[in-house]
């Protein structure tokens, strides 16, 4: 009886530092999975099933680099489709939580690309946020580093 | 006291379901030990670092990765040489409690600075991770866009 009443005030304790019900991280529930399909048709530039989780005014802010609604994304694809397709993708974790009420998928991953000048292999780390408005992705930060894009585009032309 | 806190945290949240992996809390103590981390680097001032880092701490830095607190200090050390004037310009920042026990947090930044070489003020979009192992930082992850900084190490050559 006593063991009881001490866990149940140190949950309380606990229970006082959680801001809310809503704010537990989940792995593997129906947003983050769905964020990675979208994320792996956007790469692909597939219009499959998942492309109905875009919003049609996306805003995908890649570091330095923003890019808006569909016109501003086919000129990205055709600016960076030899270095897309030759893209792999390794998942790390994905899970969602709510950020100042507004439900958002963290993504961790790795782009791993073939360097076409001496046949080693790019490894880099990234984290995308899809930030979601009902079932719909509204707006994609993602943050890594492009520099090994940018080279592998020069020398891929 | 703590650890049983801890303790009953980490039951807690295992109890909840196994793909809770933590819970969003209003916890200022990890955000004010890297907020002054920040401003202690911005004013060439790493000892603040130093201290929150654990011996074998490591650092994953999009395409880099380091281990030991000496190679972290080194690291940061170096931005010294290229750039001044640091500042940066805090979006969004959360401390999650980890169902490990641990405690990771994040913030979104701005990360900006004078290039001493190209005489540039670059800005650079940020996400870092802190995770806290016993009050100490055992990892760092840091996600940007590098090419800037590079075109700053190339401006050195010139």
């Amino acid at each position: 009886m006593k063991n009881s009443l001490y866990v149940f005030l140190i949950s309380c304790i606990i229970s006082c530092e959680i801001k809310d019900p809503n704010n537990y991280i989940i792995k593997n529930d129906i947003y983050s999975e769905n964020a990675k399909l979208v994320f792996e048709s956007l790469v692909r530039k597939e219009k499959n099933d998942s492309v109905k989780y875009l919003s049609d005014s996306l805003i995908i802010n890649l570091s330095n680099y923003s890019i808006k609604g569909p016109y501003e994304m086919d000129i990205f694809y055709d600016k960076y489709s030899v270095v897309l397709n030759k893209l792999r993708l390794d998942h790390k974790t994905i899970e969602t939580l709510y950020l100042d009420s507004i439900k958002t998928t963290k993504h961790e991953f790795t782009f791993v690309l073939n360097n076409s000048i001496n046949g080693g292999v790019y490894s880099i780390d990234a984290i995308f946020l899809y930030k979601w408005k009902e079932n719909e992705i509204i707006k994609i930060d993602g943050f890594f580093d492009t520099s090994y894009f940018t080279n592998e585009l020069i020398f891929s032309n | 006291m703590r650890y049983l806190i801890l303790f009953v945290a980490v039951v807690f949240l295992n109890s909840c379901s196994d793909d809770v992996s933590g819970v969003l809390v209003e916890n200022n103590k990890y955000k004010n030990i890297v907020i002054e981390i920040i401003d202690a680097y911005e004013n060439y001032d790493l000892s603040i670092l130093e201290k929150h880092l654990s011996n074998d701490v490591t650092v994953q830095s999009s395409t880099n990765h380091f281990k030991s607190k000496q190679s972290v200090l080194n690291s940061w050390n170096d931005d010294y040489y290229y750039f001044s004037d640091f500042d940066s310009d805090i979006k969004k920042n959360y401390t999650i409690l980890n169902s490990d026990g641990s405690y990771s947090f994040f913030i979104i930044y701005d990360w900006i600075a004078n290039g001493k070489f190209s005489n540039k003020r670059i800005s650079i979009p940020s996400f870092s991770e802190y995770i806290f192992v016993n009050e100490k930082i055992s990892s760092i992850k840091l996600f940007f866009n590098n090419s800037l900084y590079h075109k700053e190490i190339l401006a050195s050559y010139n």
